[in-house]
């Protein structure tokens, strides 16, 4: 016990100092009120100084992504500071490039406000809304995923385009965090939003979702993200996914199957085995009827003892190779699956003839 | 005793990561199955966060950085960090993943021990960097796997 004594005493003066340290910072460091002018003025908050500028914008209802709730290590909260902020933090930079560093780039999570900042914000996150919802549905897709619908109260709609996402807030030790998922409801399901979720071991949004059930009530903010799909009803539309890269897939095909029935799609999803594949059923349902959509599934690592399997076998890039032929046409393709499989992706639509700027995927 | 620099503990971290893409591609060589092949090789073409973070400095300021004392020297990176971690050539994708996040802890352990240190706020602001770089690693290659692609 008396080898003990020191170091609890040691341990103890070392709390005792950082709490000190903690009120002092609270009652001394006093940054008072601070101004956050955006857009050259379109709007001005007021603040109290000495949290991130992220907190801050939440606070004010300006909903910027943030995939870990803060902690700088997903680097998708980056906003234009163009005045005020201080310098770029280590932690910041390497998730900014050079250019981004130049040009005032940063991430609103490290960025503390002391002084009064002026900042640049894209026009359709100072649309991004908090909704809050009710869970509709859970319906567990394979062993490890699950769908659940959620009903939204108010706002009562969301005005969405295919391949942009949600962000749902789930509560963790530290406070509520949120995190970002695809919406893999259609565009034209303007009361409902669909999530799509893998359980992830130890994942606190993938945990939380699917501990969700019918009645639970929710909050998520959104819709984030880029609206890519083309309107022309001429430009084939190639989906290729794999894992559980699905989401924001079958929100793009149910959507476009909707709108334009006739217009050429296709769907490449790749799985390992067969106890891993989900919504072929349904996918096969919309083929039926829209004569223009076709469907392949791959399995990687395909057991006989599974039972019988009629589609593909081996990585979805060689399905992709085999089924996708080149040449001079008009088509964009979306990608959604780990990065590996993206590259291999990528490599197979060169060859294929596809331009650089005809493929979309967002990096995870 | 010889005088250690920031530039000492760089190299060490550089020819560290020349074994490890090394190490990658043996595996992508070695493996029965083409996913994990399709990863080592993706894992060892993306293995260059030294020489990405190195870049993102001006190189009057790179030079500068180098020559910076560092008091004490870093434990070497611990070559066995790779050579216990044989893989067997039927090895899973996520057996491969999970040793290349342990990998991952270790170029963080390196560079944690010069932060320990007293050192300059630019040494500190770089090392920093590179924490950051081998973390973002990690939760890319946890995500990989939560991903059950391979």
């Amino acid at each position: 016990m008396i080898f003990f004594l020191p170091i609890l005493v040691f341990a103890g003066i070392l709390v005792a100092l950082a709490v000190v340290l903690t009120v002092a910072e609270r009652l001394l460091v006093n940054y008072g009120i601070c101004k956050i002018d955006i857009n050259a003025g379109d709007r001005v908050l007021e603040i109290e100084g000495g949290q991130t500028l992220l907190s801050a914008l939440i606070e004010s209802k300006i909903f910027i992504p943030s995939g870990c709730g803060g902690r700088g290590s997903c680097g998708y909260c980056t906003i234009t500071v163009v005045s005020g902020g201080g310098a770029v933090l280590p932690t910041e930079t390497p998730f900014l490039t050079r250019s981004q560093v130049r040009s005032g780039v940063r991430l609103a999570c490290q960025v503390k406000v002391r002084e009064d900042l002026a900042v640049r914000i894209p026009e359709e996150l100072l649309n991004v809304q908090l909704f809050t919802a009710t869970v509709e549905n859970v319906r567990r897709l394979t062993h490890d995923m699950v769908e659940t619908r959620f009903e939204l109260k108010e706002p009562a709609e969301i005005e969405q385009r295919p391949g942009q996402y949600v962000q749902l807030q789930a509560p963790s030790p530290e406070g509520p965090v949120f995190r970002a998922y695809s919406i893999s409801s259609p565009a034209y399901a303007t009361g409902i939003v669909e999530l799509v979720v893998r359980l992830v071991p130890g994942g606190i949004g993938s945990t939380y979702a699917h501990s969700l059930k019918e009645g639970d009530p929710i909050a998520l903010t959104g819709p984030y993200g880029e609206f890519r799909l083309s309107e022309d009803p001429d430009v084939e539309i190639v989906c290729i996914g794999g894992g559980s890269g699905m989401a924001p897939l079958k929100n793009i095909l149910f959507s476009v199957c909707e709108r334009w029935p006739n217009r050429k799609c296709w769907l490449f999803f790749g799985c390992r085995s067969a106890r891993d594949v989900f919504y072929l059923d349904e996918f096969r349902e919309l083929a039926k009827k829209n004569p223009n959509f076709r469907v392949i599934y791959a399995l990687s690592d395909h057991d006989p003892w599974d039972g019988e399997w009629d589609g593909e076998t081996g990585f979805i890039h060689v399905s992709v190779d085999k089924h996708l032929e080149a040449g001079d046409v008009k088509r964009h393709a979306f990608l959604c699956g780990p990065p590996p499989m993206i590259e291999a992706v990528m490599k197979v639509l060169d060859e294929k003839g596809f331009e650089e700027d005809d493929i979309f995927y967002d990096k995870f | 005793m010889a005088i250690i620099t920031v530039a000492d503990v760089l190299k060490m971290a550089e020819d560290f990561e020349t074994k490890l893409v090394d190490y990658y591609t043996k595996i992508a060589e070695q493996t029965t199955s083409d996913g994990v092949k399709l990863l080592a090789d993706y894992m060892g073409r993306h293995r260059r966060h030294l020489s990405e973070a190195l870049e993102r400095l001006g190189s009057a300021e790179r030079e500068e950085l180098y020559s910076f004392p560092i008091r004490y020297e870093p434990l070497a990176l611990d070559y066995t960090c790779l050579e216990r971690r044989e893989l067997p050539p039927d090895a899973t994708a996520a057996e491969v993943l999970d040793i290349a996040i342990e990998i991952d802890g270790c170029l963080i352990d390196l560079y944690r021990q010069v932060l320990a240190q007293d050192v300059d706020q630019e040494v500190k602001d770089l090392f920093e960097s590179l924490v950051q770089a081998e973390e973002g690693d990690t939760i890319e290659l946890k995500k990989i796997k939560a991903m059950d692609y391979f």
